[in-house]
């Protein structure tokens, strides 16, 4: 096969074809202009529902980035599992189980209790580094574990995560004898989890943007994102074509685990506490997310930048709800038919740019 | 290459082995102490079906009833489902009753649904009492052990007045509508600042026990009610995120925070500033009490109270170090 040189490299061969505009920047897919128009309709709507100055603001709009910034992350792994036709579902526990290795860490390296009650941390830069270092490389171990167990022996990934689900947070659970382990010194939280970047970025916000970038770079610029989606649209012509399905998958599994590694470190500077019973909730949202921004449950297809709205659209929804005064047991009804008559029309388009 | 299937089974069974070994031999280990110091009379089998796992109010419930069971002289084993889910609990309890202990200490995560489940134990004549929340038919237990959350509630919503001068804005934040214990708390609460005509009530929040997303609520809670001058949080989870969320808002401490219940990092949010306030259940005596009726009544067939209840103490950054309040706290192991 040449490689032209000249010409943006060749997308994979998709069952479809897709619209390409190149009068648009590169920077969103044109099919993932319509959801996109669905986000900017919601922002819409609730800010002419809630009282002026509460929904649109700038403070507003951190908040939400920055609530959403954990899930962004999550997401970006996600969607390449997706796009591949994997599936992780251990994410939640294994970010508990990060917090929880991190949490004890960073509380027992940096000083000891009488020394913490004054807020005096001898030893703070150590602990840091242990704590966010040995986050991340757990993470990266129990994704490399998903994805022994994927790749070798063979499991379906559905249940090969789902046991990893069990296993991670029952080992949590073991460490921290089943309660939240506090004790993160109050510097890591006041600067990083709670700090601003110039004084108006949440670091965490900070974090999640430059995961993401990176992650848009992979997915639509080299070789290991045109593999990915190789892998998912069609394994066997992929094999055939040389690619090494088993190194390929492997790499997204740690991958994964790796950025449930940093959630975990962002989510113990932003709470101060491991939280065991938390995260439950994480793996549907990251998949819906990523299955709203247009990427096939089934593989072959997806977007960075269409994940980033399927995470916004029930960021969005959520705080309006709470802010134009919507009743909690009509929030969930009124978030489950938005969903589904936001990506229905989004499909109906896809359908339609695909018969086109 | 059929040696590669056998040896990685090979290796799961052993490392399931060891894995058994390691958890049982921890019970075995504290069976046997208790056991050897009643080597006279018979020595009582109790077990502890706790509401859920990893539930630091539920954990102290645990200790204290370990702590009264080694003193009795009783063999003590404590079961929890992975989720606050009754039917999980009554399939553990259906195992349980199959190993015939001599009396029950239950957490029912459903007072109603229980029911069908604690008439099986009364017929075969295995005696119950039930802690923390309690059995809608109340013939089938001896007694209760309970704080009373309704009555939690109440002082929740007296504590919010005190605390703002009476006036002002204030919500509810807590976990999700269905267990009993959550829910009266914030029946309590709801009803007793009807007394109140100066504290305006703006509504309830509901999470799933999740840290972050009651921080997204509660920012967003904030956001619609810039005025608000209090909040109060039913659980640990929903204490921890709304203490956040109102850092992040740079409002802690102006915003006075009341949350329920004394759990490590609740007592480190109490003492960084972000709660003002802490009800806290005496956790370790109603396990303690609990168990030490339940071996009175085996031994000596002493009819417990129908309720007893080891109250409240509320803490606040002044009094948290006092020897008495901590007695209250949740351990942190």
């Amino acid at each position: 096969m040449s490689v032209d040189t000249d010409t943006p490299p060749a997308r994979p061969p998709f069952p479809a074809r897709v619209l390409r505009n190149r009068r648009l920047p590169r920077l969103g897919r044109t099919e993932n202009v319509w959801i996109g128009l669905i986000l900017v309709l919601l922002v819409v709507a609730f800010t002419i529902l809630s009282p002026p100055g509460t929904f649109l603001t700038w403070d507003n709009a951190t908040s939400i980035l920055l609530d959403a910034s954990e899930l962004l992350i999550l997401a970006s792994g996600m969607t390449f599992l997706l796009i591949a036709a994997g599936l992780d579902l251990s994410i939640g526990s294994v970010v508990v189980f990060c917090a929880v290795v991190s949490a004890k860490l960073l509380s027992s390296l940096a000083g000891t209790t009488s020394e913490a009650n004054v807020g005096r941390y001898p030893h703070l830069a150590l602990a840091v580094v242990v704590g966010v270092v040995t986050a991340m490389v757990a993470g990266t171990l129990w994704g490399m574990f998903n994805g022994f167990v994927v790749v070798r022996m063979k499991v379906p990934p559905f249940i090969a995560t789902l046991g990893t689900m069990g296993v991670a947070l029952g080992a949590a659970q073991v460490i921290s004898h089943g309660i939240n382990v506090p004790g993160v010194p109050i510097p890591m939280q006041e600067q990083f989890g709670l700090g601003k970047v110039f004084g108006a970025i949440p670091w965490p916000v900070v974090v999640a943007v430059v995961v993401v970038a990176i992650a848009w770079t992979i997915l639509a610029r080299t070789r290991f994102g045109m593999r990915t989606m190789a892998i998912g649209a069609n394994q066997e012509a992929a094999r055939r074509a040389g690619i090494r399905i088993g190194g390929h998958v492997m790499a997204l599994y740690a991958a994964m685990g790796f950025l449930a590694g940093l959630v975990a470190v962002i989510d113990v500077s932003r709470f101060g506490t491991a939280s065991i019973g938390g995260h439950t909730q994480d793996v549907l949202s990251a998949i819906a997310a990523v299955v709203i921004g247009g990427t096939s449950l089934f593989g072959g297809r997806g977007s960075i930048s269409g994940t980033v709205i399927g995470v916004f659209i029930p960021a969005v929804l959520i705080n309006g709800f709470v802010i134009v005064g919507v009743e909690p047991f009509w929030q969930n009804i009124a978030v489950g038919l938005i969903l589904i008559g936001a990506v229905y029309a989004d499909q109906l388009r896809r359908r339609r740019a695909i018969r086109a | 290459m059929t040696i590669k299937p056998i040896a990685s089974l090979a290796v799961i069974g052993a490392i399931t082995l060891s894995i058994g070994a390691c958890g049982s031999s921890n019970k075995s280990s504290s069976s046997s102490t208790s056991s050897s110091a009643s080597t006279s009379k018979k020595s009582f089998t109790v077990t502890l079906s706790l509401g859920v796992q990893g539930c630091p109010f539920c954990i102290a419930v645990q200790r204290g009833a370990e702590d009264a069971a080694k003193k009795y002289g009783v063999q003590f084993k404590t079961v929890a489902p992975p989720k606050a889910d009754v039917n999980l609990q009554i399939q553990q309890l259906n195992a349980v009753i199959a190993s015939k202990p001599d009396g029950l200490l239950i957490q029912p995560d459903d007072g109603q649904a229980i029911v069908a489940t604690m008439q099986q134990f009364k017929s075969k004549n295995v005696p119950a009492i039930t802690v923390d929340t309690d059995a809608n038919n109340t013939s089938l237990r001896l007694g209760t052990v309970t704080s009373d959350n309704l009555a939690g509630g109440k002082l929740a919503a007296d504590q919010l007045n005190k605390v703002t001068g009476g006036t002002g804005q204030v919500a509810y934040i807590g976990y999700t509508p269905g267990a009993s214990t959550t829910d009266q708390r914030q029946k309590g609460f709801e009803s007793q600042l009807k007394k109140y005509p100066g504290l305006k009530y703006v509504g309830a929040q509901f999470t799933p026990d999740d840290t972050t997303e009651a921080a997204t609520k509660m920012s967003a809670v904030l956001k619609r009610y810039p005025k608000l001058t209090a909040i109060f949080a039913g659980d640990e989870a929903n204490a921890i995120g709304s203490g956040t969320a109102l850092r992040q808002a740079g409002l802690a401490g102006k915003v006075k925070l009341v949350a329920f219940d004394g759990a490590p990092d609740e007592v480190q949010a109490l003492k960084q500033g972000q709660a003002s306030m802490l009800i806290v259940q005496n956790a370790y005596q109603i396990g303690y009490a609990g168990m030490e009726q339940l071996y009175k009544y085996l031994a000596h067939k002493t009819p417990p109270a129908p309720m007893t209840n080891p109250g409240y103490v509320v803490a606040t950054k002044a009094n948290v170090d006092d020897p008495k309040v901590q007695k209250f706290l949740y351990p942190a192991k």
